[in-house]
């Protein structure tokens, strides 16, 4: 990957709230990057590259950017000069007294224990979002601070996924840097002055309890560097106590001999403060690593699903020609029928049923048609043949007119006045329903034939 | 290539449903759907695409006006049986000007190109002797065919339909496109599987695909539910004020905003609910998320830094704050490379010495005392599953609603709380999250994941 994680995860985060995408380009770009399908993370990077044009300039990854790159530069700066100062104040030595080594030892063995034992609490709990450990760390507050005079809306660094990982990475690179410059001054110190140590405490400590502590704590090199490994004699030499003004005798015999302590001084150093703190370097870099593909996938779990999911449509690819507005019309209506018609013609009804609504409706009729259903079209132009005067026309209401029939309507109506009779279902008592009625009157006014009435 | 996939003509007579039929089948609610005959005049196909790729179609046409004429035109001459698709084909072919013939050659043409026949009648009104003619012209197109009966009223024809359909068509089935499901919707779609056995294995992939989309659609739909009530509970409106108290017309005014917010954050949920159904052109006739009865406000807070109270103590900005300036607080954070835990004991005074004191303080020249009230989170034990119910009783009504159906979406207040009982487990988990964002924190990814979860279980149990 080209540029880093934390930009991909910025980048993506910003393009994912910004950027409305449907399922439809995210898949189009998916199957355009099929190899990557299966590689997620490449897949949202590269995803994320062809999108870049469209944010903003400066982007937040850039801005955070130069926050985190302002942040580091003050906080390194000051680190290394505090180490410096530190180292210097701590092997200050003026040739009145000796040094007093266990303030150095403190400093370069027992605090970055302690503070790596707390860096290990702090990984423990590193993806919570409150957590009181990260705030310890002093680039925590240096960070907050500087964010405070640059932009508000970086809102993506409250993701303490991310922030926890990157803070505890970057604490421990300053304390890497802080006994990095402690160890340049106890070098160039050892170089350029002879030093004295000595050590004294309050404590009632005999120097060979010191001596097994010291055992302990010089084990991880004794077989490497067995000269920086003090032995008892170096200890007992070097007690020092300090009565008014007086300085210990034996002590000052034995200068050139306390000089010796400074490899024991400057291995604890690198052991401790260096070496195991890189240590636990490398392990929160994986971890931050790992936090940052975490937040990466999560990030763009809708974007990967999308490209992932087949895109489905069903829809018709074309409008529809927009409806025409109906033109209502009335047709003149009957209510009442005569009691005789010279014809009476069924639509695709049968005898039978004819007879039965000219029963129901008292009708007289010489002639019964049957009209359309299973005739042919040569057997309804005979029946229109014979018809003159004025016949009556039995339809089904709830079969919609069809051209079939308005053919023959028309021909009918040019040799007689027709009455138009919609038939409801036996359900309905033979009665069409208004909806069904308005169809048939609507059909019949479209065609502007006034020697058409319909029965209603 | 493009021939490949098979296709499906809807045809029959006038006004029977045919689109009704189709707008169900391709989940499509912009076919024409109308009460008068003659709604449909063109030919429209609704492919079933995935990425692009044909799986089949389906085609919407007009109703049959003159079968009768085409049927004896056809019949003029004796044709063979094996030929008849081809005077059929020559019908067309002799006819494509003529204005009188329009309908008809919009639905044969799909057919003779290869489509199957659904052919839709209304087994609710009797057979009839009419249907003779164009149920015969399909015949002579020689193509694989199926009979649907639609029931468009209460009454009862089916049986005699039966009869008659059995004597034209492979197979004869029932759907109704105003209540039809998805498992209904498959259901017919296994059928057409068995038209052909060329097409078996594409509409069976279709079917897959089918049940994939749905599945599509209800992750969607959860996925928007979980973005509502994360952003509906956890909704605040503050506004600084002078003094200490708030005015009461202020009060009001932020409330009534507030209000307006949630409803608008419901009501862009709804339309993107609806746009994830297909379903947007579909109305609601909606009762209003009812607040009237719920405290909007929860809690009086003042921000520092752009953090709340519970922050400010739990980061232990406060407590450099206390120290007095920022300045003094990068240089105690500096002494502190190291990391001791001089740090904590900074954190910890700021919960010591209470945040009242810390808000009038200033830093770094930014006055930080402004007052400020808020409105939300709202507290009320009940809000999030007035909001949960509201918005998954509509995804239901949409989910399920058939293309076809148009009426109206009621959104009835006391229905729809009748309508959900969750289970006690369920609850438990959406509580988690409720109370979380009602307390004005952040939720995890986790919980958010599990409660979009649920809400997909919920949906797939009620989605049939
Ligand atoms: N209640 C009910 N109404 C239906 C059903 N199917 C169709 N309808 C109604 O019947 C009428 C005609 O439906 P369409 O789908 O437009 O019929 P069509 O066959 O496409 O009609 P044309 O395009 O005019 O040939 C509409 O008013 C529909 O609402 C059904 O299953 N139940
Ligand atoms: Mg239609």
């Amino acid at each position: 990957m080209s540029s880093s994680l934390l930009k991909t995860y910025i980048d993506l985060y910003q393009l994912i709230k910004t950027q409305d995408q449907t399922h439809e380009e995210s898949r189009r770009f998916g199957l355009a990057h099929s190899n990557l399908l299966t590689n997620p993370i490449e897949l949202l990077d590269a995803w994320r590259r062809s999108q870049l044009h469209l944010l903003p300039h400066p982007s937040y990854s850039k801005r955070i950017e130069d926050i985190l790159f302002r942040v580091t530069t003050l906080s390194f700066i000051l680190s290394f000069l505090f180490g410096i100062f530190s180292g210097m104040g701590l092997l200050y030595y003026n040739g009145d007294a000796p040094i007093n080594l266990l303030y150095f030892l403190t400093l370069v063995s027992f605090v970055p224990i302690i503070t790596m034992v707390f860096t290990l609490l702090a990984i423990l709990s590193a993806n919570k979002s409150k957590n009181i450990l990260i705030s310890i760390s002093p680039t925590y507050w240096i960070e907050k601070i500087v964010r405070h005079f640059s932009t508000k809306e970086i809102e993506i660094y409250y993701n303490p996924l991310i922030s926890n990982w990157l803070l505890l990475k970057r604490s421990l690179l300053l304390g890497i840097i802080f006994s990095f410059a402690i160890l340049i001054v106890l070098l160039v110190s050892v170089l350029t002055k002879d030093i004295a140590f000595s050590w004294s405490t309050t404590l009632q400590i005999t120097p060979q309890e010191f001596h097994t502590l010291l055992l302990a704590i010089a084990l991880p090199w004794q077989e490497l560097v067995p000269q920086a490994v003090p032995s008892l004699e170096l200890i007992q030499k070097s007690q020092y106590f300090r009565l008014g003004n007086m300085l210990n005798s034996q002590l000052l015999d034995n200068t050139m001999l306390l000089g010796e302590w400074w490899k024991f001084l400057a291995m604890s150093t690198i052991v401790y403060a260096l070496l195991l703190r890189i240590a636990l370097f490398g392990f929160i870099s994986w971890g931050y690593k790992r936090a940052l593909y975490h937040s990466i996938l999560l990030l763009g779990k809708d974007i990967l699903y999308q490209m992932q999911e087949p895109l489905v449509s069903t829809q018709a690819l074309t409008k529809e020609t927009p409806l025409s507005p109906s033109q209502e019309a009335e047709v003149p209506t009957t209510k009442s029928l005569q009691q005789s018609y010279p014809y009476v013609i069924g639509w695709a009804i049968d005898e039978s049923t004819i007879q039965l609504h000219n029963q129901r409706e008292a009708i007289e009729t010489a002639i019964i048609y049957q009209a359309g259903g299973n005739n042919s079209l040569e057997e309804d132009q005979e029946i229109i043949d014979t018809i003159h005067t004025t016949a009556l026309l039995y339809v089904k209401s709830w079969e919609p007119p069809t051209m079939d029939f308005i053919d023959f309507l028309m021909d009918l109506s040019s040799k007689s006045s027709v009455i138009l009779y919609p038939l409801g279902t036996i359900e309905n008592h033979y009665m069409p329903t208004d909806e069904e009625f308005a169809i048939w009157e609507r059909k019949v006014s479209l065609l502007k034939n006034d020697t058409i009435r319909m029965k209603r | 290539m493009s021939q490949e996939y098979p296709r499906f003509a809807v045809v029959g007579h006038p006004n029977k449903g045919k689109s009704s039929i189709v707008s169900t089948l391709a989940h499509d609610e912009s076919v024409h759907i109308s009460t008068l005959p003659g709604t449909t005049t063109k030919q429209r196909s609704y492919p079933l695409k995935v990425d692009g790729v044909t799986l089949y179609a389906l085609y919407d046409t007009p109703g049959f006006q003159r079968a009768r004429a085409i049927l004896s035109w056809l019949k003029q001459e004796e044709t063979p049986a094996h030929k008849r698709v081809d005077r059929v084909k020559k019908f067309i072919y002799e006819h494509r000007d003529n204005p009188r013939y329009q309908d008809e050659i919009e639905l044969l043409e799909p057919i003779i190109n290869g489509a199957g026949i659904i052919y839709v009648v209304d087994g609710s009104k009797p057979y009839g002797v009419e249907y003779e003619a164009e149920m015969q012209i399909l015949l002579w197109t020689g193509q694989p065919s199926m009979a649907l009966i639609n029931l468009i009223d209460t009454t009862d024809y089916v049986a005699e339909w039966k009869m008659a359909l059995g004597q034209h068509f492979q197979m004869v089935r029932l759907f109704n496109p105003m209540q039809a499901n998805f498992a209904q919707h498959i259901t017919l779609l296994e059928s057409m599987a068995q038209l052909k056995e060329e097409w078996t294995e594409l509409v069976k992939e279709s079917i897959k695909i089918f049940k994939l989309y749905q599945q599509q659609k209800i992750t969607y739909s959860s996925e928007l539910i979980t973005t509502l009530i994360i952003d509906s509970l956890s909704l605040t409106l503050t506004s600084s004020i002078k003094g200490t108290q708030a005015t009461k017309a202020q009060e009001l005014q932020l409330t009534q905003e507030y209000k307006q917010k949630l409803r608008l954050l419901e009501e862009e949920a709804h339309h993107t609910l609806a746009k994830i159904w297909n379903h947007l052109l579909l109305e609601k006739s909606s009762q209003l998320l009812l607040l009237e009865n719920i405290d909007l406000f929860s809690k009086e807070s003042e921000t520092l830094f752009g953090l709340s109270k519970q922050e400010l103590i739990a980061t232990g900005v406060a407590g450099g704050a206390l120290t007095g300036s920022g300045v003094d607080l990068m240089l105690a954070g500096s002494s502190l490379m190291l990391g001791s835990t001089l740090g904590a004991v900074i954190g910890g005074a700021g919960a010591l010495f209470g945040y009242k004191e810390v808000a009038q303080l200033k830093i770094l020249g930014h006055k930080l005392g402004h007052k400020y009230i808020q409105v939300g989170p709202i507290q009320h034990a009940n809000f999030p599953y007035i909001l949960l119910k509201r918005v998954l009783y509509y995804t239901q009504e949409i989910a399920n609603r058939p293309h076809a159906n148009r009426a109206k979406i009621t959104m009835d207040s006391s229905l729809i709380q009748k309508e959900f009982t969750l289970e006690t487990k369920t609850k438990k988990t959406l509580d988690k999250m409720h109370i979380l964002l009602q307390k004005g924190d952040r939720p995890k990814e986790k919980l958010v994941e599990e409660y979009k979860q649920l809400i997909y279980q919920i949906l797939i149990d009620r989605v049939e």
